[in-house]
């Protein structure tokens, strides 16, 4: 479905660009159509600029893109943009990812309006439709964000990002702002849509435990770097990077910290 | 994304662009000064002769709700004399006045033919009403009358004033700055609140009659019915131009026909100007070293003496660069003339090494660091207030050179500033020494020497000076009205403050003015106080052919 | 939003405030060193009798003790009484209000001009921040900021008026005023050059918060999301970006307005423009308290009036705000 190859990501500084600041430094990935692919990786690790480059909202400074067969990266902008409705994103932060002018039924609605895919009460149908199978009640739709708990708003951003039935969906760590028993229903939620749909996801956190709940396979990323990657069982059993052993330990230290909350 | 060499470089050119942009206005302002000002003199022909003159503020000229509170326009309110060189004055609305031997009673003849500018008879019942009045209504000015007894009218053109003591400087006193000006009865006798009274007539019996006072122009028209000289421009307008820059420029684009008070330095800018000429108001305002004799070490006349060497007058006037600085006495010579004791002028050498023998002979000594000591072994330091709100430069110059030959004799000065007049005034009082800059029109005649006493009206003075034979030789000179007796006595005052020194004398500056020369010609009339719009200036303007 | 009864509440605590600001305004200016008379008295002679001086005082009333002085001055202004100013013996209110009429024909084109080019020129800086433009912009800006505006008035004056002759020197009519009367077209030709100065003022200011806001804003996941449901440029310009940066704007525009109540001194002084700037210096180097508590009392008004409006107006523009309810 997807394919990275030697994909990097580096800011120029210094007199005459000589000194380069890599973020993403050579990753080459693939993910295979309806797979979930597990990111982890400490903050600044470089996991949420990867995952942007992927769908091509940051630009890649070097290296190569494969999107279902198409070349992202050779693409001018309207055709991109034409790819848009396939690819879609949920951010960690639901406060910041919805328009806060905007009601949370205008939001849901929007890439609708966008890309025509309704009339306009065939549209209002639709959001109930997407407000239902994400578990939100239809009468929140003239609520605006700040109106809603952090559960809700992800729900929302949730219900946006498939309005428009992508085939690939990344989760740039979608339940850490949230509170445990939230997390846990809205994770199940990404799981039932994934069947449902057939999606392809991208799942993003610094959550091993998660990651070896959501995803076939895995990938580490280490100050830009990859440093581990292939099945989730397999890299959770036997970790072969010393990092990924120490991301492992700290887990289990909060597992036997915080065991009996969990 | 490479953002910050983009920065760099544009920031480089953007730099580079404003030197160009700068570079290429400053082209255009060149080339326009070659032909603008050329141009601007071909269209801006004058049609009528009015003389056009800048102020600095609209409030200086425009209002004048409260009858003689100054700000009036020039040339239109008279004084019963106006006050000329050497002591002497020029008659006004009084052709002539006799003095009583005691100098307490003063008549004036008053002139016949003058009228108010709407018509009414100018008499002897305006000069008392004048008085009568501003005195009932407790009018800011009613202070300059505080002497005055009681205004009779013998008849319509004399007027006798009896003074409560003798005096012998009245005439100054009424003529000097703010001075007293006549006012008319039939305008003012039926005014109840003269303090909030918006006065928009102007009815006075000068050489000029005003006319109007419209959006920062204040025109005043020739008084063809004047008793005296006529004026031979058709009148004069005063055009509010705040800022000093924008006044020269007015001036070189012959929007102004004169502009007063212009610095050393835009001056020398205006040399070889076409149509600009420019000449020097003598010796406008004086500068001394004064010395608090109520405060430590100033209370020692040696010290004070040692310090009347210490004070180099030519260098302080070379600083200066406003024209024409002298040196001068206790009296501005070019404007007192022969009030000034001859005997007491230059007495005050700048000789260091005559101002260390007298600090030597006094008891003073110095330490190995060459610190200044008192007879009784305290350093000698000294702190100088100096008020900021007054913008005179020439102050911090004459600070920064008496800090250089003190700091040689020993005594360390620094400075304090004072915003507020107050505090500043508060400050001269607690230190031993202050500079101050004076208008000469308090230093140009006997009377002038009253700043000096102690007198019951004044019961101190900033010098904190007392001596008991110079208030009592004052005091007869305020009694006589005998020219020679008053003159003897001037020099002895002299004299005794020579010897005293509650102050050193520095010297004077002048004042640059310019005007334009293709359009007047008879502003400069010799030494005097004539400010460019002083009535004696504007009507002996002569429009240029 | 915003409910009545808060609204109410909300003037209430206006009203409140203008009277602590007119009281600390009394009292500091009474606080102030030196005052009117020893500064009118020292300009006409070194030496007054005493009982001179005395009269003055007693004459402006300010013999009086402090407390008194105030009582009667609260009860004046609660009177409409703002009392005489002391230099010009006029009433203090239709002095100040012919001075601001002068003031507002510069300054309110030029605010309102100032404003939008500001935003216009902020948001497009903003929405391309890094690109090359946006630099070449930024940085004019700076420079042209780093520059006192005194300096610029200075070479306008002289490049514009002096050299050129476009416009004239200064002053806010030509002489011709004195035989055919005010011409607004006349007035109009003298206020073209401080306009446009006081407007490139103003802009540069905004243009830095616009700037800035449309950064922050465009930082945020709501916009990268709205391109990413693949709205076209325009449309997340338009109907995301723009609408959130404009709102922390709504405030310093009105604070903007509100304060062309203070003038501008350095282009009222440089033009010889006769404004309220001009006025209020004067009036603070001469101690003209009358004068002085008119114009800061109008500016109180002015302030907390914008206060209440800028409240309100983003109430209604910023969802998220939510003035008095629960």
């Amino acid at each position: 479905m997807i394919e990275l190859t030697s994909v990097s990501k580096y800011y120029s500084s210094g007199f005459l660009c000589r000194k380069r600041a890599y973020v993403v430094n050579d990753v080459s990935l693939a993910i295979r159509k309806g797979e979930t692919l597990g990111l982890a990786g400490e903050s600044g690790s470089g996991k949420s600029t990867l995952a942007r480059m992927m769908i091509r909202l940051v630009e890649p400074s070097a290296g190569r893109i494969v999107f279902d067969g198409i070349d992202l990266l050779a693409l001018k902008k309207p055709a991109l943009r034409q790819l848009r409705p396939r690819m879609q994103i949920v951010f960690q932060d639901p406060d910041t990812s919805l328009d806060p002018r905007l009601t949370i039924g205008a939001s849901v609605a929007e890439p609708l309006v966008v890309w025509q895919k309704a009339g306009r009460h065939e549209r209002d149908d639709r959001v109930i439709e997407l407000f239902g199978m994400v578990g939100l009640q239809p009468e929140l739709a003239d609520r605006r964000p700040f109106e809603l708990s952090g559960g809700q708003k992800q729900r929302a951003a949730l219900a946006r990002a498939i309005a428009l039935e992508p085939e690939f969906l990344v989760l740039d760590e979608p339940t850490a702002a949230l509170d445990l028993s939230v997390q846990a229903q809205i994770l199940s939620l990404v799981q039932v849509l994934q069947k449902r749909m057939n999606l392809t996801l991208l799942f993003i956190s610094h959550d091993l435990q998660l990651i070896g709940r959501m995803s076939d396979s895995m990938a580490v990323l280490h100050e830009g770097r990859l440093v581990e990657s292939g099945k989730t069982d397999a890299i959770l059993r036997r970790p072969s990077d010393p990092y990924t052993i120490r991301l492992l330990e700290a887990a289990r230290e909060s597992e036997e910290w915080f065991g009996k909350d969990k | 994304m490479e953002q910050k060499p983009d920065l760099k470089r544009n920031r480089i050119i953007i730099y580079a662009c404003l030197c160009i942009i700068g570079i290429a206005a400053i082209c255009v302002a060149a080339w326009g000064t070659g032909s603008g000002t050329a141009a601007g003199s071909v269209t801006k022909t004058p049609s009528t002769t009015e003389v056009i003159i800048p102020e600095d503020s609209s409030s200086s000229i425009t209002y004048s709700s409260n009858m003689q509170k100054g700000g009036t326009p020039p040339g239109v309110y008279q004084g019963l004399v106006i006050k000329d060189l050497n002591g002497t004055f020029d008659p006004a609305l009084a052709e002539s006045w006799d003095i009583s031997a005691d100098a307490k009673v003063w008549t004036f003849h008053l002139v016949k033919d003058a009228s108010w500018s709407d018509g009414v008879p100018f008499t002897c019942a305006d000069v008392k009403f004048t008085n009568d009045y501003m005195k009932a209504n407790n009018l800011t000015l009613a202070y300059v009358l505080h002497d005055v007894e009681t205004v009779d009218c013998p008849d319509d053109n004399t007027a006798v004033v009896t003074l409560k003591t003798s005096y012998s400087g009245f005439l100054d006193q009424i003529s000097r700055q703010p001075g007293i000006t006549i006012s008319p009865q039939h305008i003012w006798q039926n005014i109840t609140d003269p303090q909030h009274y918006e006065d928009n007539q102007f009815i006075g019996t000068g050489p000029f009659v005003f006319d109007q006072d419209t959006a920062g122009y204040v025109r005043l028209l020739r008084n063809d019915a004047y008793y005296g000289k006529k004026a031979q421009v058709t009148g004069v307008v005063l055009k509010v131009i705040t800022n000093p820059d924008s006044q020269v420029l007015a001036l070189k684009n012959g929007e102004v026909d004169v502009v007063s008070d212009i610095t050393p330095a835009v001056a020398e800018s205006l040399k070889g100007e076409k149509n600009i000429a420019m000449y020097t108001i003598n010796d406008t305002g004086a500068y001394e070293v004064a010395f608090n004799l109520g405060q430590y070490p100033s209370n020692i006349t040696a010290f004070r003496k040692a310090m009347s060497h210490a004070v180099n007058r030519d260098l302080i006037s070379s600083l200066f660069g406003t024209g024409r600085p002298t040196e001068t006495t206790f009296l501005v010579p070019s404007l007192a003339g022969s009030y000034v004791n001859p005997a007491d002028v230059g007495m005050y050498n700048y000789n260091l090494t005559e101002a260390r023998e007298i600090l030597k002979s006094a008891g003073f000594t110095w330490d190995n660091e060459g610190t200044l000591l008192s007879p009784d072994g305290k350093a000698v330091t000294l702190t100088i207030p100096m008020n900021t709100l007054s913008s005179d430069s020439n102050i911090q110059k004459i600070v920064s050179v008496l800090k250089n030959d003190w700091g040689t004799l020993g005594i360390k000065v620094s400075t304090v500033a004072y915003e507020d007049k107050k505090q500043y005034r508060k400050a001269v009082g607690a230190n031993a020494v202050f500079i101050d800059s004076f208008p000469v029109t308090l230093h140009d005649d006997a009377d002038a020497l009253s700043d000096f006493a102690v007198t019951p009206l004044q019961e101190t003075n900033y010098y904190n000076y007392n001596n008991a034979r110079y208030n009592a030789l004052l005091d007869s000179i305020h009694n006589t009205a005998d020219q020679q007796a008053i003159l003897r006595m001037a020099y002895q005052l002299q004299d005794i403050l020579a010897e005293d020194i509650p102050t050193v004398p520095i010297c004077t500056s002048d004042t640059i003015v310019a005007y334009r020369s293709d359009r007047f010609t008879g502003w400069d009339l010799g030494p005097g106080y004539y400010t460019v719009t002083d009535p004696r200036v504007l009507t002996n303007l002569t429009p240029v052919q | 939003m915003i409910d009545g009864q808060y609204l109410l509440r909300r003037i209430g605590y206006s009203g409140a405030a203008f009277f602590v600001c007119v009281s600390i305004t009394f009292f500091i200016l009474h606080l102030m060193p030196g005052d009117y008379i020893t500064n009118y008295l020292l300009s006409l002679s070194n030496t007054l009798p005493k009982e001179v001086v005395a009269q003055f005082y007693q004459q402006y009333g300010l013999d009086r003790p402090p407390w008194e002085q105030y009582l009667i001055y609260i009860y004046n202004i609660l009177q409409g009484q703002w009392g005489y100013s002391y230099q010009y013996g006029l009433p203090v209110f239709p002095l100040i209000m012919e001075k601001l009429t002068w003031s507002l024909v510069i300054l309110l084109p030029a605010v309102l001009f100032g404003i939008i080019i500001g935003i216009v020129l902020g948001a497009w800086s903003g929405w391309r921040s890094g690109g090359k433009k946006d630099l070449a912009l930024f940085n004019f800006m700076i420079v042209f900021r780093a520059i006192p505006e005194f300096w610029w008035a200075i070479m306008a004056v002289w490049v514009f008026a002096f050299s050129l002759q476009w416009f004239p020197l200064g002053g806010f009519s030509s002489i011709s005023v004195l035989d055919s009367g005010l011409d607004p077209w006349d007035v109009l030709y003298h206020a073209i050059l401080p306009i446009c100065l006081m407007t490139s003022f103003v802009a540069t200011g905004n243009y830095y918060v616009m700037r800035n806001s449309m950064i922050a804003v465009i930082g945020e996941d709501y916009i990268t999301t709205a391109r990413a449901k693949g709205l076209d440029e325009h449309a997340v310009l338009w109907n995301h970006a723009l609408k959130n940066a404009l709102l922390p704007m709504v405030t310093m525009t009105t604070f903007q307005v509100a304060g062309i109540i203070m003038g501008n001194v350095f282009i009222e002084t440089v033009f010889s423009w006769p404004g309220i700037g001009l006025l209020t210096t004067e009036a603070l180097t001469m101690r003209d308290l009358p004068l002085l508590e008119g114009i800061f009392l109008l500016d109180a008004l002015m302030t907390i009036g914008a206060m209440l409006v800028a409240d309100i107006l983003v109430s209604y523009l910023d969802p998220r705000i939510r003035m008095g309810g629960q």
